[in-house]
């Protein structure tokens, strides 16, 4: 069976500079991969071009074995979900209606979405956390509210690939867990995801596999292989210690007061 | 309120503000004495009043739905039918058949082909910098206030005697409403195209990157609402020049109203902008009659409190 998404020799560039070149990179069913990198390493841009919003520089990608180049827009949005680092709001609009959008390219095009639709939008409400808050304006939930409301249209869009751009980024420590816990979740039931954090010790606790981008150099692998303390430091070129019983341990810079 | 009620209440409006624009004129008889059949009123009513009435409307419609349209493409609450230029355009080519002293028929052609040139432009430079958002209303602004410029020479070389029909064309004129075939046309047209792409014009109201992630083809999207918005603004100006303040504010107030998904918004903006264009039509040319007041000046006076009063009660993002 060809895996949920693949990639052959796929470069990046951003304003004539590379950011990666001959990336090949295989996201199987079940696998939930943690994308870690430096500022500016081109977490973003490879999951804008992944889910195909910014064009390829060279190389394939290929969604279900089917190249993403020629998918139309509906059929790329059956297979694949994105969560963007932002989520604007500029006009007004029912947190019901925002999540229901999700149902968007299940439904013919001149068909409003009906009552199994609203239960699926309440259900996924409910899963982040936001329930009783379904007919609340999206311009009144705060920055995190927000970004769970997007994860519910996630939830509610289920393709069977996920692409998530920092979804912890916004939340206090008990939502990142609701939001970390509800990805395992659906990578368990067979759901793949890629998705780009911030903390190393999450991906270490939440991924299967890891794709470190550093400095034009890629590495992809299990979280076994590449989640030493000694590969991230490398990484983010800070030294990490490990602590704690483990495994997973748990990373930290110098022990001690700020520097 | 539910939706089904909420368009009953927008239509039963529009009703009555056209039994209104029926039966008010400068002129004391109206529909009752229509329907006792006095001949004096059956012109009134049927050979003055009506036509107006329904010009009216639909320039109210097109413009209201123009306005719904543009604040999508632009992703902008300022957004309106005029924002792009089109109307500048409209503008310029409605001065000049004027100066010449062309025939009303002309004025109206030249406006309307003034308003495809402007649209052409437009399109041309925002299809070479890949219809962003904020380009595309940079271009416009910028090809707007050439026309504005464009415009004041014209008034300012113009001959005196050119001079009050030009102002009146300028701040729009329903009082000579022709044949209201095309407006109608192009504004059932609008409707329905607009009406089909409810649901990818509520996902792109979240942003380019969030409808393009829920599977729109937000390039060709872009392209459609741009003619689309461009041809229901050429259709309005074209039928009675600038007429400010209904495709900024009517589409907020349908919003203000409830109706946030556009499957209720683009019907509920036309039904009130068409009736709110009526009711200041039928206002200018009675408030002071028999003086009839240029109907942008009601649109204005209403909008311009309305519009400042929903600017400060908008919940900050």
């Amino acid at each position: 069976m060809s895996p949920l998404l693949s990639t052959h020799g796929l470069t990046l560039e951003r304003g004539g500079r590379v950011l990666f070149q001959a990336l090949d990179l295989r996201i199987e069913a079940g696998q939930c991969w943690g994308l870690l990198g430096r500022n500016g390493a081109g977490k973003t841009s490879l999951l804008l071009t992944l889910s195909g919003l910014l064009p390829a520089g060279a190389g394939e990608i290929r969604l279900a074995g089917r190249p993403l180049a020629t998918m139309d827009a509906r059929a790329r949005a059956r297979r694949l979900g994105m969560l963007l680092a932002e989520q604007p709001a500029e006009f007004p609009l029912p947190l019901r209606e925002a999540v229901i959008a999700g149902r968007h390219p299940h439904l013919p095009p001149w068909r409003a979405p009906g009552p199994d639709d609203r239960r699926r939008a309440l259900a996924a409400i409910e899963r982040v956390a936001l329930g009783g808050r379904e007919g609340h304006n999206v311009q009144t939930l705060s920055s995190g509210e927000r970004q769970r409301a997007a994860l519910a249209t996630l939830l509610v869009q289920d393709p069977p690939l996920l692409l998530l751009d920092e979804p912890t980024s916004h939340q206090d420590p008990r939502e990142q867990e609701r939001v970390l816990g509800l990805i395992r979740g659906l990578t368990r039931r067979g759901r793949g995801a890629l998705m780009s954090l911030h903390d190393p010790n999450q991906a270490l606790r939440c991924c299967t596999h890891l794709l470190l981008l550093d400095g034009g150099r890629t590495r992809a692998g299990a979280v076994g292989d590449l989640g030493s303390a000694a590969h991230l430091s490398e990484l983010y070129a800070l030294k990490l210690h490990p602590v704690g019983g483990g495994p997973p341990p748990l990373l930290i810079p110098e022990d001690g007061p700020c520097p | 309120m539910s939706p089904a009620r909420l368009l009953g209440l927008l239509a039963l409006f529009a009703l009555a503000a056209l039994l209104l624009a029926l039966d008010w004129g400068s002129h004391p008889d109206g529909l009752r004495q229509w329907l006792d059949g006095d001949p004096l009123a059956h012109t009134l009513v049927l050979e003055l009043r009506l036509p107006r009435a329904l010009g009216a409307f639909a320039v109210g419609g097109l413009l209201a739905l123009a306005g719904v349209v543009m604040q999508v493409l632009l992703r902008n609450p300022l957004g309106d039918p005029y924002v792009l230029g089109v109307s500048g355009g409209a503008g310029l080519g409605a001065l000049l058949a004027l100066w010449w002293a062309l025939p009303a028929a002309w004025t109206a052609a030249a406006a309307c082909a003034g308003a495809l040139v402007s649209m052409l432009l437009v399109f041309a430079l925002a299809a070479r910098g890949g219809w962003g958002a904020t380009r595309l209303l940079l271009t416009g602004v910028i090809l707007a206030s050439g026309w504005t410029a464009l415009l004041t020479l014209v008034l300012a070389l113009a001959p005196a005697a050119r001079l009050p029909g030009m102002l009146f064309w300028l701040m729009g004129d329903l009082s000579d409403p022709g044949d209201t075939g095309p407006a109608w046309g192009v504004l059932l047209g609008g409707l329905a195209l607009a009406l089909a792409l409810a649901r990818p014009l509520d996902l792109l109201l979240r942003g380019e990157a969030q409808a393009a992630v829920l599977g729109v083809d937000v390039s060709r999207l872009h392209r459609g609402l741009f003619l689309l918005g461009s041809l229901l603004t050429a259709a309005a100006v074209t039928q009675a020049g600038g007429i400010g303040f209904v495709g900024l504010v009517v589409p907020h107030l349908a919003r203000l109203a409830g109706a946030t998904a556009h499957r209720l918004l683009i019907p509920a903006a036309v039904l009130l902008g068409g009736g709110l264009l009526v009711l200041a039509d039928t206002l200018a040319r009675t408030l002071l009659a028999p003086r009839q007041l240029p109907v942008g000046v009601i649109t204005a006076g209403l909008g311009v409190p309305l519009f400042l009063w929903l600017l400060n009660r908008r919940p900050r993002p």
